[in-house]
């Protein structure tokens, strides 16, 4: 393990645009991957974690080569391979093997099994069929099956069996680094043991480097060294495993840890979940993307407020905001807009329960959008007025202005 | 954990020279090798019979322009579907183990196989059905005819019914045809029908279908506003505006009806392609450093052919109808003796009843019948077959 990480990504971005019209038009852009940058170094398990939706695949893919980068780079073991062609970009496709998350559609239902893990070798011009069905009969015992698979169709096999050929199939070209994309997300929790327990296995065995795509906190904790956090095209936090599970140190993430449900219910102290979805890459929020679902969100220091009666305060906010630009009335049924966001009445501030005062009653006589410019101009917070910098906690860098010195 | 016991050193797969694989320069494969020799063949054969021999190829054979339309597609047929499955035997005795199993489909199969032999072969035993007024109206094997149509009757004659004979199987027409011969002939010309318009058919097709798919975007749009155009156009139409500039002509109508009735077939290859692009083993190959084109032989053309083959095997049927309906109807090649032309002389009034030789349009009737019932059978039969999963 040389101090050089094998695969580097800088400020990686993947945007898709968005076209109308019969000429194509561009009208917006979703921002799936939007400055990624981190190192895979040799021999260690980087995971990609987040929710589904954050982009976390097709910033895999983008890296593969299998998109376009739309902007950054990609280097791997000192090369840049991110517009490659020719000798670097045979070389890099070769050494950089991949594992798809849906097991079923891995495998060509028309093609036998020992075919499919022997194609890459094909594609690099092996045209020895006597070697490539001994490669592939050996490969398909290192990873639990046995030589009389070969000739087998995709659909004999289980969702854990399809797993390891896939597997195979990533090794045939002897790789050095395995893109694994929510590889055991498919599969049942003992199935999903085995499929890891094999990984590992392979990893030490053939000195892997593996970048393992997954939302699930705890495959991520049991199997990976080092972990990197996304929300919504960006990293928020990266750091090892043991650092960032344990004492995290952005809000999301303590999130993301929080909305898994664990089997003890007293091992953590702080549970918090995680409301609303994640936000459309095609219109991110402003500043902090993670500001609108924040439970840390921070309040201005002008007003003296708890951490919920704020994060109450500006889901009202931005519904009053939302409902001024549809041009509706933000009250729905017959609860109030406190009752509905969970805003108590009064706020502990009286200087803030004055503004909410004059912009509810601006709401009831119909003058929405007075009433939103009002809680926009009194409500504000540097989580949506200013994109965070990263800065480093522990050593390792996270983005949240918790952590600069505005926070707290 | 079943990690294999004692595992040697290193793996085959690591022990690979891979700058050695690398001298990977197109090799043909015997297909094509084929296509391009018969290719070759029917040109140089063709010139000659341009150039150099007059009237007849040989013998008494008059090549027509359809006739070397049909050798193409017997070529590409014969390349690009006899010679895969018989390179590939194992997996050809795959798909006839399950095709066997669907007793329904495999006696369409034998059917459409008898069909495309006496189409191929028929017509050289029969020969040309000649004109024997004398013999017209002899009734089929096991039924007799009113005498009094009859000129000369080769059975036995009585109470004014003049009885079969073996020399006309299946009865003459007015003019004295055999109409078994006549039949034959019509099998010759839906053999041709459709033949020749699948394979103009499926090249397209798959071509558009494939490239609208895989490349998408603005050329997905253009070709996909083509199709919908191309379908507001009537075939029948555009072959009756040939007919008035060029003659009734077979050829014509199969060129017509070939190259405006792919649009149905191209757009289900392309929503087919779109949907397996994306698929893992498409995107495995492809961050393996396969190609376009590799991804589209390898991956998307054999799982496509579920749609395909059934969709073409639906096709071919409604094309050989509609021939017979144009030739019913009598818009069709003179002196062609096609199914429809054959049931339309047999209801044709002038010089007897219909019913008084309801053979000569049955027996045409059954066939055209049978084989459109049979292309369609054998197609869903072969969608199966192609099919791996169809093996549990």
């Amino acid at each position: 393990m040389s101090g050089e990480p094998i695969l580097s990504v800088r400020d990686l971005e993947r945007h898709y645009p968005i076209t109308r019209g019969l000429f194509r038009r561009e009208v917006g852009r979703v921002r799936a991957v939007d400055g990624v940058s981190f190192d895979l170094e040799r021999g260690e398990t980087l995971a990609l974690v987040g929710e589904s939706g954050c982009g976390k695949s097709t910033a895999a893919r983008t890296l593969v080569g299998l998109e376009d980068p739309t902007g950054g780079t990609v280097r791997f073991d000192g090369a840049d391979v991110t517009t490659a062609d020719g000798r670097v970009a045979t070389d890099f496709r070769r050494r950089v093997g991949m594992v798809f998350q849906d097991p079923d559609s891995s495998f060509n239902p028309r093609m036998p099994v020992g075919e499919a893990v022997g194609e890459p070798l094909r594609i690099h011009g092996m045209r020895d069929e006597q070697r490539e069905r001994a490669i592939v009969t050996e490969l398909l015992e290192l990873v639990g099956l046995s030589a009389s698979h070969y000739d087998r169709y995709p659909h004999e096999f289980s969702g854990g069996q399809k797993q390891r050929l896939a597997l195979a199939r990533a090794l045939v070209l002897d790789p050095e680094v395995v893109v694994a994309d929510e590889p055991v997300s498919a599969l049942d929790r003992r199935v999903q043991d085995d499929v890891l327990d094999l990984m590992a296995d392979l990893q030490e065995r053939f000195d892997l480097s593996i970048l393992f795509i997954s939302h699930d906190v705890d495959v991520v904790r049991s199997f990976c060294d080092r972990v990197a956090v996304m929300y919504l095209g960006e990293l928020v936090e990266r750091g090892p495993v043991e650092t960032v599970f344990e004492e995290p140190a952005h809000p999301y993430t303590r999130a993301l840890l929080g909305s898994v449900p664990a089997l003890d219910p007293g091992d953590r102290g702080e549970l918090v979940t995680l409301t609303g979805e994640v936000g459309d890459p095609a219109d991110p929020p402003t500043g902090c993307r993670f500001h609108p679902r924040c439970p840390a969100v921070i309040p201005p220091p002008e007003y003296d407020l708890p951490r919920e009666e704020w994060r109450a305060l500006l889901d009202l906010r931005f519904a009053v905001a939302d409902a001024a630009d549809a041009d509706e009335d933000p009250r729905t049924g017959d609860r109030s807009l406190r009752e509905a966001h969970g805003v108590p009445a009064p706020l502990s501030d009286p200087d803030a329960e004055a503004v909410l005062e004059r912009a509810l009653t601006d709401v009831e006589d119909g003058a929405t959008e007075r009433g939103a410019r009002r809680l926009a101009e009194a409500f504000t917070t540097v989580c949506e007025a200013e994109v965070p910098p990263e800065i480093d906690v522990d050593d390792r860098p996270v983005t949240c202005h918790r952590h600069d010195d505005r926070g707290d | 954990m079943p990690a294999p016991e004692d595992p040697p050193e290193t793996a085959a797969f690591q022990r690979v020279d891979w700058d050695d694989l690398e001298n990977r320069w197109y090799r043909p494969r015997l297909r094509t090798v084929l296509f391009l020799c018969w290719l070759a063949g029917i040109g140089g054969l063709y010139l000659y019979d341009r150039y150099y021999a007059h009237v007849y190829l040989v013998g008494e054979w008059k090549v027509s322009l359809l006739d070397w339309l049909f050798l193409l597609s017997l070529a590409v047929f014969v390349s690009y579907v006899l010679v895969p499955a018989a390179r590939n035997r194992e997996r050809t005795l795959g798909y006839w183990r399950r095709l066997r199993r669907d007793r329904p489909a495999l006696i369409a199969s034998a059917y459409v196989a008898v069909f495309v032999l006496v189409g191929l072969v028929g017509p050289l035993v029969t020969g040309d059905a000649r004109i024997r007024f004398e013999h017209q109206f002899q009734p089929p094997i096991g039924f007799t005819s009113d005498a009094s149509l009859v000129h000369d009757c080769l059975g036995t004659a009585a109470d004014g019914r003049c009885g079969w004979s073996l020399q006309y199987p299946l009865g003459t027409d007015v003019r004295g045809h055999d109409v078994l011969a006549l039949s034959v002939l019509g099998a010759r010309v839906a053999l041709y029908v459709s033949m020749i318009t699948a394979t103009v058919v499926v090249p397209i097709a798959l071509g558009v279908g494939v490239v609208a798919g895989y490349v998408g975007g603005r050329v997905d749009d253009l070709a996909m506003a083509y199709v919908d155009v191309q379908q507001f156009v009537p075939a029948i139409l555009l072959y009756l505006l040939f007919k008035v500039y060029f003659g009734r002509s077979l050829f014509l109508l199969v060129v017509a009806f070939g190259l405006l009735s792919w649009g149905g077939i191209a757009r289900l290859v392309r929503s087919e392609t779109l949907q397996r692009r994306e698929e893992g083993y498409v995107l495995a190959a492809r961050s393996a450093g396969a190609g376009r084109l590799y991804v589209v032989r390898k991956h998307l053309l054999p799982n496509v052919s579920s749609t395909v083959v059934p969709a073409v095997a639906h096709l071919i049927p409604v094309l050989v109808l509609t021939e017979a309906g144009i030739a019913f109807l009598g818009l069709g090649e003179t002196g062609l003796n096609s199914w429809g032309m054959t049931i339309a002389h047999g209801l044709d009034e002038t010089w007897a009843a219909p019913l008084d030789q309801w053979w000569v349009s049955l027996v045409p009737a059954v066939f055209l019948t049978t084989t459109v019932a049979a292309f369609k059978l054998a197609g869903d039969g072969l969608r199966d077959a192609l099919d791996p999963r169809g093996d549990r």
